[in-house]
């Protein structure tokens, strides 16, 4: 090592070597020597400093002025002059780099705000589909498609079963328990269990009072789904329509034995008694039906042994005001069965005088396509005496093609022969038994009228009519033709109608 | 309400998917920045896709009405075929005996997307602003026209932002039969 680096790095002046050398032997002048020899040293030492000093600031200088010259240069030049890849690489750190890829600097030519580069933006206006969502929409799309198929499939069936709701909305019973038959075969057909379509339909003809047909819709129900909540009102349709037939079968057994008997040969309280006493029997427990539901109920049913009590006084030929007594009960004791009750009511209050409006009403009511209503009235009219507004309503109710046309006729004939004109009453009468498949008191009336109007040949092809169908000529005409009664009598007096 | 936005959105997930999947083709159709592709994010983006701010009223309206009718097309389709058999016919179980999971598979699947009808409420918001907002509307014949269909859209953002659209759905598959049978037997009569 050399002295500087011992003398704390100072360098040497270079002076030092050629100063004079001090005499040796006399110790002050040695002394005052050495001090000035120190103070020189110092002073070079200070010197040197300086020097160095303002070497340094000169070079720091000039590296400030050379680094402000180059920044305005980047401003300035950039487009004149290209960058190094250091420079680039400076000013891109400088930039917000891409958010998707982090490589690149963000921003694009259209927005130049943009958080993405260039690249990233034009990759995310088209970003891809998974492979997986692809399936998935696909798979979703042919499932709509068979959907579509499906719907298109069950439209028939739909069409019927709406069509027949319809007719049941608007009260049109008849042309829905139609519709629903036909609903239920296209669903048969096409293997379809619509139990919606069965329970409304079974509710339907429960209210016509079809039972059989009741029985029939609900082989499409199973037999436990019944005890649910949805089927509940489907469930005591069908427990009431068992109840109704079966009380029916009961009463009917009773009664077949005097069926085609005469009046007088029926033992008329007897007969009563015995179905006064199905009322509170035991009844025969109830067969299964198909699906497996056995019907559930506790006894016969009064109101429809009532109605056959009533029958047994229609045929025992029972005064008016005890068959009207009976059928009064069967509303008392089933007022929302009208099938059983209301035509026969309407009847026995037209014959009895009785304003047949109010049961007119309720029927229309609970089926707006039910006719007979209008045949109550003309019958009301007629047996009121009011023969002619009897054969306006009448005239009306047949060009309305009223489904009673043949009944209506009938009236018409009755109203002219209680008018003497006997020729038109036949021709009236003979128009209804042309019309359609005449019944018994049709051909009496009939025969009556021939008789009446002396048409022998008419009257003979009547009888013959009746006897070859198994009936008895009625004892009405018989006896008018014998001169035991009048017309007048027939009509106003007793049932007031040929019997 | 978020819980209950998520969980309406999981129980119909057909339609939430469908939903996000018709938003992108439409982002991809119109060229819109997509930030975020996933379908099925469990936040309040949930069968929605996240795109950029979109400032054209055209673009704006078909990224709020297209997916709007797609699936309100694939809901009417197959809420038919699942609500008539299902809820107007009663066919619930095959002629074997069994349930009859394919009529209950396309009610579900109808109803999902009828619940996931309507765009996001910002996208509601976007369109709002750009159809209606100062500085941006359009002439007074095309706002008079597009009103109707914009209450329905930005209604229906707010309903099923809170869920309620799973309740309407449901109610409207109940009635969609008998809304169905006012006019189908004559159309149906008619073709034949």
């Amino acid at each position: 090592m050399d002295e500087t680096k011992k003398t704390g790095g100072a360098p040497q002046p270079e002076g030092a070597d050629s100063a004079p050398a001090q005499p040796e032997g006399t110790p002050d002048t040695a002394k005052a020597d050495g001090a000035q020899a120190l103070h020189d040293e110092l002073e070079d030492l200070a010197r040197v400093f300086q020097e160095e000093l303002d070497r340094a600031k000169e070079q720091a200088a000039k590296a400030q002025e050379e680094e402000a010259g180059m920044l305005i240069q980047s401003l300035d030049d950039l487009p004149d002059r290209p960058q190094a890849p250091d420079e680039e690489a400076d000013a891109a750190e400088e930039k917000p780099l891409c958010a998707c890829c982090g490589e690149h600097p963000a921003g694009t030519k259209k927005d130049p705000d943009s958080p993405y580069c260039p690249a990233c933006d034009e990759g995310l206006r088209h970003y891809p589909f998974d492979f997986l969502n692809i399936l998935l929409a696909l798979v979703l799309a042919a499932f709509v498609f068979y959907g579509g198929y499906r719907f298109a499939d069950h439209t028939e069936v739909f069409t019927k079963a709406a069509q027949a709701d319809r007719h049941a909305q608007q009260n049109e019973l008849f042309s829905a328990a139609d519709a629903y038959m036909e609903a239920q075969t296209a669903l048969d057909d096409s293997r379809i269990g619509g139990e919606l379509v069965a329970k409304r339909a079974i509710l339907t003809t429960y209210k016509l009072g079809y039972m059989s047909n009741v029985l029939d819709f609900a082989e499409n129900l199973r037999s436990w789904e019944l005890q649910l909540p949805h089927l509940r009102a489907a469930k005591t349709a069908i427990d009431r329509a068992e109840q109704f037939l079966v009380s029916g079968d009961a009463a009917m057994e009773i009664l077949s034995p005097y069926m085609s008997a005469a009046a007088a040969d029926i033992p008329y309280d007897d007969v009563f008694a015995q179905l006064e006493a199905l009322k509170t029997a035991e009844p025969a427990a109830p067969e299964a039906l198909e699906n497996g539901y056995v019907p559930q109920f506790t006894g016969y049913n009064a109101g429809m042994i009532t109605f056959y009590e009533y029958y047994l006084a229609l045929i025992s030929n029972q005064p008016l005001e005890t068959q009207l007594a009976l059928v009064e009960q069967i509303r008392e004791l089933e007022p929302e069965e009208t099938w059983i009750y209301a035509t026969l009511l309407g009847e026995l209050y037209a014959k009895t005088g009785r304003d047949v409006e109010p049961i007119c009403t309720l029927m229309q009511e609970t089926n707006a396509e039910d006719d007979t209503p209008a045949l109550l009235r003309v019958i009301a009219l007629r047996t009121a005496g009011r023969y002619d507004e009897a054969v306006a309503a009448a005239d009306d109710a047949i060009a309305a093609e009223n489904e009673y046309a043949s009944e209506l006729y009938r009236q018409i004939g009755i109203c002219y022969l209680l008018q003497g004109d006997y020729a038109k009453a036949y021709e009236q009468v003979n128009e209804g038994f042309q019309s359609t498949n005449p019944s018994v008191q049709l051909v009496n009336t009939l025969a009556l009228c021939a008789a009446a109007a002396g048409e022998t040949d008419a009257y003979n092809e009547a009888v013959e009519m009746l006897e070859g169908s198994g009936y008895a000529v009625s004892a009405d005409v018989t006896d008018y033709r014998a001169g035991a009664v009048t017309l007048e009598s027939i009509f106003t007096e007793g049932d007031l109608d040929v019997t | 309400m978020k819980i209950i936005y998520l969980i309406v959105k999981y129980l119909t997930l057909p339609g939430t998917f469908l939903q996000a999947f018709f938003e992108h083709l439409t982002c991809r159709a119109y060229e819109v920045l997509v930030e975020d592709g996933r379908y099925l994010r469990a936040n309040e983006m949930c069968g929605h896709i996240q795109h950029e701010l979109v400032r054209k009223r055209a673009v704006s309206f078909g990224l709020c009405f297209f997916p709007f009718l797609f699936n309100l097309l694939v809901g009417l389709v197959l809420t038919a075929a699942g609500a008539v058999p299902v809820l107007y016919l009663g066919e619930w179980f095959t002629a074997g005996g069994s349930v009859h999971l394919l009529n209950f598979l396309f009610l579900w699947v109808g109803v999902s997307a009828l619940t996931n009808l309507f765009p996001q409420t910002e996208d509601a918001l976007t369109l709002k602003a750009l159809l209606y907002g100062k500085g941006t509307r359009p002439n007074l014949f095309l706002r008079i026209l597009a009103s109707p269909l914009f209450a329905v859209l930005y209604a229906g953002s707010y309903l099923q932002k809170w869920g309620v659209t799973l309740l309407t759905s449901a109610a409207f598959a109940c009635l969609y039969p008998y809304l169905l049978s006012t006019f189908l037997p004559q159309l149906y009569n008619a073709v034949r």
